[in-house]
């Protein structure tokens, strides 16, 4: 290891990780500093390394808990409260729709005994119409609402947004209707214009481009995706090729040849041109918004810069470690980001592998045969950490990107272009705006049709991290990054060769067995999905949020699908509608809309869009649909389903809650009510019915609300464990306390997905056994 | 000021580390900062008498003079170069030139003074290194003759005279038929502060000579500014 930063940056990552796991006691910065300075005074070779790699590891995993509680800041004591707040605006404002979002630098409580102040970052949202006020950066604002600290991860394999909005900084969330502009904190003038020209570019393009085009003409430029709308957004993943929208080194290398062009022109002199250069890569990336793509791309092109300046060649593997470790002493957080951890894989895969596919492609055109081997080396590196994030990966990308990387360059040069003209002198810049909309308008089309083609995508399922470190260290073998003699390695190559074959193929065959029922954690709403020993799927209910309430966040699309990929599930055989309400039915919705399913079960027609969007999507995609009623019965694998609700015509007069499907699942003697959101009248029905709706597991009717679960329902089913399906913090105050202590007393281990996040049962044998999301403390019966 | 410049230059080891594999070969180095191994470098042999009295050409027999200088008479005195532009010559000269890798000046500089020792030449009042156009040298970020000097005065203690400019943008010789060669380069130099090398003794030094019209045109630019003779080193030539 000759380079001094791939060794650095080796061990400081190994150090963070570390940190990660456990906290480090402050000596340990102590020990670390020791051994630095025995390692410089020793002669020992192999002595000096050891030392180093201690002193390294240490100083990264003290440094991790070091910045990671000052990062948190104090304001964290404060949260779950209603607080007023005064912070200073600390970025551009996000809008979207009737929504504007404000990272927030806390700065004090202002309290009657004298205000307190406070460290750490808020993130503030707020509803705008279009007369309000939007603060800017630099504004210092007051504002008042209950502090949060938001929801880390709830379903397995699920999104940590806690984690995520730590890695920007942010430890707490606000939503506030009423926002006060109290003055106005002194600012960074670099920054300022930065995001200024920011602001002036984005309005330039979304007045001279037509909406959808203009969207991507931003995220393309400035790597802002919050306007591109969701279905596009969700062709761009599909197609593969969402790296077009993260600023990286395809545009700082465009920016360093435009201004390589300018100062030739112009004669000026090597240091000159890295000054310039570099103050025009840093500004660009403050109106990138200092992703970790754009600061990792900046970095090299400026140390490339440098390289020339000083005559000295460049080594991108030890260009790319320094900026690595930059990144990390900046924020070691960052290591944990995806962005960051598929920039850099992009990158390591391009510098180590570019060369071999070259030579094996050896025969293809140029243009071809490069291209081709960027995005193979890439996404071998790559590709793990999608699947294991997402789920999916491209397989139409390899070929997608060889039409549109090189048309989002030519985007991207004459949007830049016009852009900047557009700003000096608008008629000139709108008519030129028009090339890089002709360019948009083709790409979007590329995206759209590729990414619906078949085996456009492949699922995959979670995968254990060991998976993925084997995988990494068969790809060293394979490619010769070991530093084993030759004998040995021509010895294990083939071999090893073979098992990273059979590796790639083996988490897409395999998918996890068994009986399982796992309650998703979706919020405020129920989603409960059953998955048999034959690798069957069925989901009842799918959550949802209403319309008018979500913002562009759609349960199906972002929790639930997620949720089944990541446990390889790509067909549904039954989804079951327990009734219409939104928080059961607006999720499933999108789910009938991109997965495949073979039957739709419900139970009484309702007079409302989620009922004949239903039948809609179920024409037009050829789904079968089953309407049930008490009596029917059906069953997959070892499995029976009783249907014991709605008893048909005769209840006609029910409320829709009172007419939910409700489902009795037997699986080798082990029974499971579903209720819907099943009310008193509902239940009073089904014990009169004189059914045994006697159950080990029961879902507990309308989220635990107390218009359900009444004593003597509860009685008959007499259930071991309780499982209640509400929303943390939802409006209709789910689960009644009435109904905890009416469970209670019968002795029911209560889940709930408010508390535990997803609860899932896996059941073989006699074996049961229970696992949340979120640990907590479980009583056994 | 010392300090500062260490601190510069092991920031930018870091930040640019020396390949420990030989430039040529890929072997790996045993010393540290030699760029080439010892096989590669011993395989880069010295120009050996007979040579061309004139411009160093090397001779089937003794001949005083190359069928070139014989048709054609060059102003300098003498030009002799290390070796012949071929094989790892070439590759390190190109290396140099072309890909920007300055440290080479080190290698190729130190064998020009070991040609410069066994010599028996005057002793010199200057070192001249052979200009490049401004143009020219802000593309290549260098001038490869001015970092080849700059090893040469330090290790022989004569001085740099940076007098000498061009001034015409002048085609690359390398691309030009001998005859255009001359015509190209006329009035191409310049001298500012004549008066420091009149009645000198100067050295000329450059890269490559390949039919001697560069040198042969900036000898006579110094003749006329007064200089007493000139004489050519190069590392290689063609």
């Amino acid at each position: 290891m000759y380079r001094p930063f791939l060794f650095f940056a080796s061990f400081f990552v190994y150090g963070i990780v570390m940190g990660s796991f456990i906290e480090i006691p402050g000596i340990s910065v102590v020990i670390s500093i020791v051994s630095l300075l025995i390692s410089i005074i020793t002669n020992n070779k192999k002595t000096r390394m050891v030392l180093l790699v201690i002193a390294i590891v240490l100083f990264g995993a003290f440094y991790y808990n070091f910045r990671l509680d000052k990062m948190a800041g104090t304001i964290v004591d404060f949260a779950e409260k209603e607080q007023t707040l005064v912070g200073v605006v600390s970025d551009a404002p996000t809008v979207k729709k009737d929504r504007v979002i404000y990272d927030v630098k806390a700065l004090y409580l202002p309290q009657e005994e004298g205000d307190r102040s406070v460290t750490g970052k808020v993130r503030l949202s707020s509803l705008v119409d279009d007369n309000s006020t939007i603060y800017r950066y630099g504004d210092i604002i007051k504002f008042t609402g209950k502090l949060k600290i938001p929801p880390g991860r709830r379903n397995p394999n699920g999104f940590d947004y806690r984690a995520y909005l730590l890695q920007k900084g942010i430890s707490t969330t606000m939503f506030s209707r009423e926002i006060e502009n109290i003055g106005k904190h002194k600012t960074n003038s670099f920054v300022a214009a930065a995001l200024n020209l920011r602001e002036h570019l984005t309005a330039f393009y979304e007045s001279y481009l037509p909406t959808n085009l203009s969207s991507l003409m931003v995220g393309i430029a400035l790597g802002i995706k919050d306007n591109i709308p969701g279905e596009t957004m969700k062709a761009v993943k599909n197609g593969g090729v969402a790296h077009v929208l993260a600023v990286s080194g395809l545009h700082t290398g465009i920016i360093y040849a435009a201004l390589e062009l300018i100062f030739h022109r112009f004669g000026l002199s090597g240091f000159l041109s890295l000054i310039i250069g570099s103050i025009t890569t840093i500004f660009y990336s403050f109106m990138a918004g200092l992703s970790p793509s754009v600061l990792r791309a900046a970095i090299m092109i400026m140390v490339f810069m440098l390289a020339k300046a000083v005559g000295r060649e460049n080594d991108p593997l030890n260009s790319l470690c320094f900026s690595a470790v930059v990144l990390l002493f900046l924020n070691p957080l960052n290591l944990f980001s995806v962005s960051f951890q598929l920039s850099y894989a992009a990158v390591v895969g391009i510098i180590l592998f570019f060369a071999h596919f070259r030579r094996i492609l050896e025969g293809l055109p140029v243009y071809l045969r490069d291209s081709l081997s960027v995005i193979i080396s890439a996404q071998l590196v790559v590709g793990p950490i999608l699947a294991y994030y997402f789920f999916k990966i491209s397989l139409i990308g390899f070929f997608t990107n060889l039409l549109v990387v090189p048309l989002v360059s030519l985007i991207l040069i004459s949007g830049l272009f016009s852009g900047i003209i557009g700003l000096i002198f608008i008629p000139l810049g709108s008519l030129f705006v028009k090339i890089p909309g002709f360019l948009l308008y083709i790409v979007e089309k590329i995206i759209l049709i590729s990414s619906e083609l078949p085996f456009a995508t492949i699922v995959v399922p979670a995968l254990p991290p060991i998976s993925i470190i084997l995988y990494f260290a068969l790809l060293a073998i394979v490619f010769d990054f070991t530093p084993f003699s030759d004998e040995i390695k021509s010895l294990y190559k083939k071999a090893c060769a073979v098992c990273l074959i059979l590796l790639i193929f083996f988490p897409i065959i395999l998918s996890s067995g068994g009986f399982e029922v796992t309650f998703i954690d979706v919020g405020q709403g129920d989603a409960i999905l059953i998955q048999t020993e034959g690798r069957k799927a069925i989901l009842i209910d799918g959550g949802g949020i209403p319309p008018y309430y979500s913002g562009d966040f759609d349960t199906g699309d972002d929790i639930i699908q997620p949720f089944l990929y990541s446990k390889g599930i790509k067909k549904i055989d039954v989804v079951v509608f327990t009734h219409f309400d939104d928080d059961h039915a607006r999720g499933l919705l999108s789910i009938l809309r991109s997965m495949k399913v073979k039957n739709i079960i419900y139970g009484v027609p309702e007079d409302c869009n989620i009922y004949e969007e239903m039948v809609e999507i179920a024409r037009q995609k050829q789904i079968k649909t089953i309407q049930v009623k008490r009596g029917e019965q059906f069953t997959f694998d070892n499995i029976t389903f009783d249907v014991l609700n709605p008893v048909g015509d005769t209840q006609k007069n029910f409320s829709s809650n009172d007419n939910s499907v409700v489902l009795k699942m037997s699986y080798k003697g082990f029974d499971f009510l579903f209720t819907g959101d099943l009310e008193y009248e509902g239940e009073r029905s089904l014990i009169s019915s004189g059914i045994d709706i006697g159950a080990h597991v029961l879902k507990v009717g309308h989220h635990g609300s107390h218009t359900s679960t009444s004593r003597e329902f509860l009685s008959k089913v007499r259930p071991l464990y309780s499982v209640i399906s509400a929303g943390k913090d939802n409006n209709f105050g789910h689960p009644s306390p009435q109904v905890i202590e009416l469970l209670k007393d019968n002795g029911a281990t209560i889940l709930r997905t408010d508390i535990h996040g997803a609860i899932s049962f896996k059941i073989s044998g006699k074996d049961v056994k229970i696992y949340t999301t979120i640990p907590g403390e479980l009583k056994k019966p | 000021m010392r300090a500062k410049q260490t601190m510069t230059n092991i920031f930018l080891d870091l930040l640019f580390p020396q390949k420990p594999y030989c430039l040529i070969c890929d072997n790996r180095l045993t010393e540290p900062r030699s760029i080439i191994c010892k096989n590669c470098k011993r395989k880069i042999l010295p120009l050996t008498e007979p040579l061309c009295k004139k411009c160093g050409r090397p001779m089937k027999n003794n001949n005083r003079l190359c069928h070139d200088c014989q048709r054609e008479h060059h102003v300098f005195v003498q030009a002799r170069s290390y070796g012949l532009y071929e094989a790892t010559l070439k590759q390190l000269i190109h290396e140099f030139k072309y890909r920007g890798k300055r440290e080479l000046a080190e290698i190729l500089g130190n064998m020009m003074f070991c040609v410069l020792k066994q010599l028996t030449w005057p002793a010199f009042d200057y070192l001249i290194p052979l200009p490049l156009h401004v143009k020219r040298q802000r593309e290549r970020g260098f001038n490869q003759a001015f970092l080849l000097t700059k090893v040469l005065s330090r290790e022989s203690n004569i001085p740099i005279f940076q007098g000498l400019t061009r001034t015409k943008p002048t085609e690359h010789q390398t691309l030009l038929d001998k005859s255009f060669r001359k015509k190209n380069l006329d009035g191409a130099f310049v001298i500012l502060n004549k008066n420091k090398i009149y009645n000198k003794t100067v050295l000329l030094i450059d890269d490559v000579y390949t039919t001697g019209a560069t040198a042969g045109e900036c000898s006579k630019s110094l003749l006329e500014a007064g200089a007493k003779s000139v004489y050519v080193l190069t590392c290689a030539r063609g």
